[in-house]
């Protein structure tokens, strides 16, 4: 009788609500391309200094959305209310690129969606700025990356607000999300490259 | 409009029946000389009867066709364009970024020059569904044609310098054009795409000397914008009063109403008038804007030199689907009065609702509205006050989930222009099979961000098959044959006088077919699958050639041309779910594809 009582002294830290962050731009972005050209870089102010991806996973305020279930599931609304799912649909895509997916234009740190949404990007994300509160524009960073598996499971989504589609945030196989060149003009690369087949076997994801 | 005076006496008397003899040396006595061996504009003609009189290929020969050149583009998009040829040149318009071609038919291949827009990259994010162009048209010495970011362009037929360019939309406010234009007698007549982002439709005059706008006529709001006047005579009385664009609507719901223009427009010469069709009413949701929704998804006859409006039909009032009026309306003339009596002046539109429209050209009047496919959506068209009936049972609801709504979203038959045979008297319709589930959400209009308000998962129709080639007997009132084919039949087709009939499949086949009985007589595989509109004409070497753009995409073929994610049944507005299996049959695709007979 003991023991579950004793199990739940173990139970993991949450916040319910994430402190409204008090900056419109996070302090460091992670830059899409980790080439910098040198030597001067080791000399410029240590303001504008490049960051790697490695410390930003460190950095503890965008990844706080990602384990914070009020904001997800406050993401999820935001989502369908600011027409994300118009392009993007409930994560397959659409007139916009999938987010179900591990292929990221611009880069899939909690910053750099961030920054997507805030500023936009060239080949037709709008941006919101001034559109979204600041908050909630994190909020939809949290359920956007969680849709590709990115977010804790725990405190993820678990289902749909409406007809089921893709797979629940919560139960979406984690990406291992890579930057990849955006098809313009040229041939797309990836997915559907491939030569034809006759079969009918599923595509696997990321391939 | 379709002027073959010698066909009038038996266009009509077919009644459902094949015509065993023809007389076809009296046919090509009646062509309108010079004109077969040239294709001008997008839909052939004015009235969007596709019908070519070039007779060399034949139900006979046609499986010696040979492939006789390609051309390739460089753009991986969905190609919905139907290429030109004028004189002994060829103008091919490419998707996004909107590439001119010309390419010298007497040295089949080579590139004479190429023009760039210059169009802006954020329309790409503004394009419902991939960034698709259906082609260009031209008038003395000048090739027009559309831009993805809304503009207008007259570019030198010789040169490939641009004369002009008009900016027709904004797409900031999410308006794009994927429409090929027409040109009448000095003017360009330009639509408008954004029908997902509460675009507020209207057709855009422009003089082709030098690009002014002439005159807009919108589909929604005060009857001053809509340019409807002393002249209107809708044949219904739920058309007939004053201001309708504003009382069928919400208060101000208008200026965002959609009824978008980005079908093929028509243009009857004996009477000078217009005709096209609009396109769903903005948010998909019903819910959300309670009424008839005019003048969306109806179709417009319009002055062709001053714009007025002289009648007007709704083919859905209220649209519950996105079933978008804006399919092409055929200008013909049949004898749906009797054998005996004269043949009648009428518009055919192959509706997205599963309707064969056949109206009286002059009033309006439908004269018969046939299902053409499988039904759930409404329960048919009421002649007597011209509505569409709705089905209770279908109707969509915010948070509601209504299953097994045919036709889905797409239609029953999509932008995808059918064809005319006088000689055979049959129509030839490539359409979709799909059926859907149907969910109303909330939506809130962010301009240049989709106003959808809807949840939808297509899927194939009863008898699995996704896609049908189908020939119909206007006057009987039926199908006379259907060709089904795996995939939605997305591309265009082509009739001539030699009885045959082309069309492109999604999973990479172009298919020649004999049009009296729909046997397939010659099949060719291409690189990409086909969504584009065939093409026939005659080369300088006096032989009959046909041509083709391949290249997946569209809303169709959005899950390959966009690597979309088939794990989400909604992705592409819900199209994904219906081709999930899309990917393993055609990858992007660029290329011209040119036949001949050895």
């Amino acid at each position: 009788m003991t023991l579950p009582a004793a199990l739940s002294c173990k139970r993991e830290e949450r916040s319910f609500r994430v402190a409204p962050p008090f900056v419109e731009m996070p302090e460091a972005i992670p830059y899409n391309n980790r080439v910098r050209p040198g030597p001067f870089a080791t000399t410029t102010p240590s303001t504008s200094q490049p960051v790697s991806v490695e410390r930003l996973s460190h950095e503890p305020f965008g990844r706080q959305y990602l384990i914070n279930a009020q904001a997800l599931s406050d993401g999820q609304t935001l989502y369908g209310a600011f027409n994300c799912s118009g392009c993007h649909a409930n994560g397959g895509g659409g007139m916009g690129p999938p987010l179900l997916d591990n292929k990221w234009f611009y880069g899939a740190e909690p910053e750099q969606v961030y920054v997507s949404i805030l500023e936009g990007r060239p080949n037709g994300m709008p941006s919101y700025r001034g559109r979204i509160p600041d908050y909630q524009m994190w909020e939809l960073v949290g359920y956007v990356l969680s849709l590709s598996g990115q977010a804790s499971p725990n405190a993820a989504a678990g289902r749909s607000e409406h007809m089921t589609t893709a797979l629940p945030p919560n139960s979406t196989p984690r990406e291992k999300p890579e930057v990849v060149p955006q098809p313009t003009t040229g041939p797309a690369t990836g997915k559907t490259a491939t030569q034809p087949t006759t079969t009918s076997q599923p595509r696997q994801n990321g391939q | 409009m379709y002027r073959f005076s010698k066909f009038r006496a038996w266009v009509g008397g077919a009644l459902g029946i094949f015509l065993p003899l023809l007389n076809s040396t009296s046919l090509s006595a009646a062509e309108p000389a010079g004109d077969d061996g040239q294709w001008t504009m997008a839909t052939k003609d004015y009235g969007n009867v596709r019908f070519s009189g070039l007779d060399q290929i034949n139900t006979q020969n046609a499986k010696s066709l040979k492939l006789s050149w390609t051309f390739s583009t460089g753009v991986f998009r969905g190609q919905e364009a139907a290429p030109l040829v004028v004189g002994n040149t060829m103008y091919v318009v490419t998707p996004f970024p909107n590439y001119l071609y010309a390419l010298d038919l007497n040295k089949p291949g080579t590139v004479k020059w190429k023009y760039d827009p210059k169009a802006e990259a954020a329309a790409k994010g503004e394009a419902c569904c991939d960034w698709v162009n259906r082609g260009a048209a031209y008038a003395e010495g000048r090739i027009f044609y559309n831009t993805l970011d809304a503009n207008t362009v007259a570019v030198d037929a010789a040169s490939g310098k641009e004369i002009w360019k008009t900016k027709i939309g904004d797409i900031n406010k999410g308006e794009t054009i994927t429409m090929a234009p027409m040109t009448v007698k000095g003017k360009v007549y330009v639509g408008i795409s954004g029908g997902e982002f509460g675009v507020r439709g209207r057709l855009t005059c422009v003089s082709a000397a030098d690009g002014k706008i002439l005159w807009r006529a919108y589909s929604c709001g005060p009857d001053k914008d809509c340019l409807i006047g002393p002249r209107f005579h809708p044949f219904y009385d739920s058309d007939k009063g004053t201001d309708l664009g504003v009382k069928t609507w919400p208060p101000g719901h208008w200026k965002i109403g959609g009824g978008t223009i980005w079908g093929f427009l028509s243009y009857d010469p004996e009477t000078n008038l217009l005709f096209y069709g609009m396109g769903n009413p903005g948010s998909w949701n019903p819910d959300l804007r309670p009424g008839d929704n005019k003048w969306s998804c109806g179709c417009f006859a319009r002055d062709a030199d001053t714009g007025e409006a002289v009648w007007y039909y709704q083919w859905s009032p209220h649209d519950e689907f996105d079933h978008d009026g804006i399919n092409e309306c055929m200008l013909l003339e049949l004898k749906v009065d009797g054998p005996d009596k004269p043949a009648r002046k009428v518009l055919v539109h192959p509706g997205r609702t599963g309707y064969m429209y056949v109206l009286d050209r002059a009033t309006g009047q439908v004269l018969s509205a046939d299902p053409f496919t499988r039904i759930t959506a409404s329960k048919g068209v009421d002649l007597k006050s011209g509505r569409s009936i709705t089905n209770e049972e279908k109707r969509p609801r915010i948070g509601k989930v209504i299953r097994d709504v045919q036709p889905a979203s797409p239609g029953a038959k999509d932008w995808q222009p059918s064809a005319y045979s006088p000689r055979t008297g049959l129509l030839y319709v490539p359409h979709q099979n799909l059926t859907c589930d149907y969910e109303a959400v909330e939506a809130n209009y962010i301009a240049g961000t989709p106003y959808l308000g809807v949840n939808e998962r297509m899927y194939a129709g009863p008898g699995g098959y996704r896609g049908k080639f189908m020939a119909w007997d206007p006057v009987a009132r039926k199908e006379v044959w259907g060709i089904k084919e795996n995939f939605p039949v997305w591309s265009g087709t082509v009739v001539t006088a030699g009885d045959v009939a082309f069309y492109g499949t999604m999973d990479r086949h172009f298919k020649c077919v004999n049009a009296k009985t729909g046997e397939v007589l010659w099949d060719f595989e291409t690189d990409s699958g086909i969504i584009g509109q065939p093409v026939t004409f005659k080369g300088p070497d006096g032989k009959q050639y046909v041509a083709v753009l391949a290249g997946v995409g569209g809303w169709a073929g959005a899950i390959v041309a966009g690597q979309l994610d088939p794990r989400d049944p909604s992705a592409a507005l819900g199209f994904v779910n219906a081709v999930k299996d899309l990917p393993d049959h055609t990858k992007p695709g660029d290329k011209l594809y040119v036949f001949a007979l050895p």
